[in-house]
Formats: C-alpha cells, structure tokens, sequence
C-alpha cells in the first residue's frame, strides 16, 4: 500500500515510518504538517494518508488538512491519529467521510498486524473506530436501566463491534459465531433500541449506532 | 452552589503542562510502543512476541493515565471547539448527563471561555457518575454567566 504520513512529533512519525515499511508499505512522504501533505498527495496519489488530529496548522490541523484531502481526492483512504480518544473528535471524522476513514489512538496503531487491519479496512472503503471509544460507549448505566441494560450478553458485544465499525463477517469472525447469527443479533439490537435504517448498509449503520449511544451519553 | 471562574494565569499554566505532556512523555512513550512493535517484527520465538505484547499494554496502561491528567488539566477539545463541545467531552468520560443551554456559543473570547469551561469541568470531575448536570450559559454585562444545576441519578 502507498501511504503517506503528516504528524508535527517526529519522534512517533520516524517510528511509524519504519514500522510502515517492515510491514511492506511503500511511504511515500512524511511531512511535519497539514499543508506538506495536501502539496505531497496532490501530486503524488496514495491509497491512504495518516494524519496526527493535532499538528500544525493549529488547533487541529489534522481535521482541517483531511477534509482538504477528501476533497482533493477523494479516493484516498483517511487515517486520523490522536492522544485522546474523544467522541467529537469521532463525530467530527465522520463529518468529513464516513466510508474509508478511521480514527484510532496513536499508540493503538503500534503493531504490524493493527496496522496492516487499520490500513486495510480503511483502504477498503470501512470505517474504523478505536475500540476503546467504543467500548465507553456501549457500556452499560450502573443502574442497569434503560434499552442497552436490556440487550443480552451477546448483543451487547455485537453492539460494540458494530460501534468499531466492523462488518457483519469481521462480527462473526471476533465473536465465533456465523454470519447469519450475527446478522439475527443485529436485527434484534435494531428492533430494542429503536434505531432507524437498514442495518445492512455498513456505513449507515455505524452512524446510527454512534448518534444513539452518543446521544444515550451525554444529553442531559 | 458558587463556582469561582479559574484565573488566566492558571488557565494558561494548565494549558501549557498539558500540552507539555502531550509534546513530551505522551509522544515519547508511544514511540517507545512503536519501537517495540518493531522489534517484535524481526522475531519469531512466539514467547518473546508474547512479552512484548505484554509491554505494549503496559506502555498503554501508562498513557491512558497521562491521558486522565493531561485531560483534567485542560481538556483537548477546549483548544480546538470551545466551551459547550468541551464540557461534554468531560462529562461524557465521567458518565455525567450534561446539558448546555443558552448562549454557549456566542462570541465569547477563548479566555472567558477557559476560564468558565474549567471551573465547571473541575465541578464535574467532583460528581458522582450519573448524576444529571444542566448548565445554563447566559450573557451579563461584559460577562457570561454560568449557571450549574444538578440532579442525582438515585440515593442509597
């Protein structure tokens, strides 16, 4: 895969670039900034471009240069890395894009075989939720009330592997289970909880589960 | 109840050691995680990959905890979005229902902001999980008024 990295601590992007290229990548530019990148793959295409949510032009550069790159080019698969796993930061990824985008924490990304799944599904078109984001987000009130107290053990881990964006095989494959299983699982989580849309369109789907746990969340 | 606003001196001390500990130790122990993920491609003894697995979840288990500081010092999201996306950022990893309501979003300067967003994330640190806080945001002579109210979840 070609890639291209643009994060201003030189430190974690040196390492990443190695790491990149023990697992095969071809890096294709590593820039200090959100407009070294735009320039970079305005003129030389890569199939996903890894952004630092905090680099310059400040506050949140990342966020900026990759709406510039989407759309730019549209193609190119988008990867925001951030210090802190935050829900807006989440809403506002998938403002920009909600097919071939991710959004994990930096140190999460630190193996080759996440990296390669992370790159992988996002370059296929997924979007890809840090896991620890979505496992704050599905978990259950302590005074186990409400439709998420209601969902049995199994849907509430197929909840939190929709919220991480996964698809229906990926869900059947982490849970041991057949795709049809997960696919009645899913039925019945959309059914208690109320959510509207076809549970078959991936994307659609993810959005709608993050707009009801986040809403679960924080609305007073 | 009465919040006392966090005065700009220590607004601007809090940012700043937040960001320090983003730019330096945060930075510096997730490389250190990339450098082991590194070296685990050239092995193949299935024990050492283990152990090193194993001190990448430790080195995460670090930055988590430099997350909740770097987040109770000064929360990310009020650098880049200001006052209401801020607090329910905070109040969202706390477990706390918040509403914002009233003028949050009117042109306030990015001190008045901090100052104000501080004082009530400070607060919301303090409650319980799952107490239901409102905050009511409205605009006072040259000023922004800030009104907290709050409801527990259950007793006992």
């Amino acid at each position: 895969m070609r890639v291209a990295i643009a994060d201003d601590g030189a430190l974690f992007r040196e390492g990443l670039v190695m790491l990149l290229r023990a697992a095969g990548h071809e890096v294709v530019a590593s820039v200090s900034d959100g407009d070294q990148l735009v320039a970079s793959v305005s003129a030389d295409p890569v199939d996903v471009a890894i952004l630092d949510i905090r680099m310059p032009p400040e506050p949140d550069g990342g966020l900026t240069t990759a709406e510039r790159v989407r759309a730019l080019r549209p193609e190119t698969g988008l990867l925001l890395l951030s210090h802190y796993a935050e829900t807006h930061y989440l809403m506002r990824v998938l403002e920009i894009g909600t097919e071939g985008i991710g959004y994990r924490l930096k140190e999460r990304v630190a193996g080759v075989q996440v990296l390669d799944d992370t790159l992988t599904r996002i370059a296929a078109g997924e979007i890809v939720i840090e896991p620890s984001l979505a496992k704050r987000l599905v978990e259950r009130p302590a005074s186990g009330d409400g439709p998420v107290a209601a969902l049995t053990e199994r849907e509430h881990d197929v909840l939190r592997l929709m919220a991480e964006g996964r698809t229906n095989n990926a869900i059947a494959k982490e849970l041991f289970i057949s795709a049809k299983a997960v696919e009645k699982h899913i039925a019945a989580i959309f059914t208690k909880l109320g959510l509207p849309g076809d549970p078959t369109v991936n994307h659609r789907r993810v959005l709608a589960v993050l707009a009801y746990l986040r809403a679960r969340r924080i609305d007073g | 109840m009465r919040l006392r606003p966090v005065d700009p001196a220590t607004c601007e001390l809090r940012r700043g050691l937040e960001r320090d500990l983003n730019d330096g130790p945060a930075q510096r122990v997730a490389a250190l995680s990339v450098e082991l993920g590194l070296l685990s491609v050239d092995l193949t003894d299935p024990a050492l990959t283990g152990r090193i697995a194993g001190l990448q979840c430790a080195l995460d288990t670090v930055l988590a905890e430099l997350r909740e500081i770097g987040g109770a010092l000064y929360p990310p999201v009020l650098t880049s979005d200001g006052f209401g996306p801020a607090l329910h950022a905070v109040a969202e990893r706390r477990g706390v229902a918040l509403a914002v309501r009233g003028e949050a979003r009117e042109g306030y300067d990015v001190d008045t902001q901090a100052a104000a967003c501080l004082a009530v994330a400070d607060h919301l640190r303090s409650v319980p999980p799952e107490t239901r806080v409102g905050v009511r945001v409205s605009r006072g002579l040259g000023s922004m008024r800030v009104h907290v109210t709050e409801e527990r979840a259950t007793c006992g």
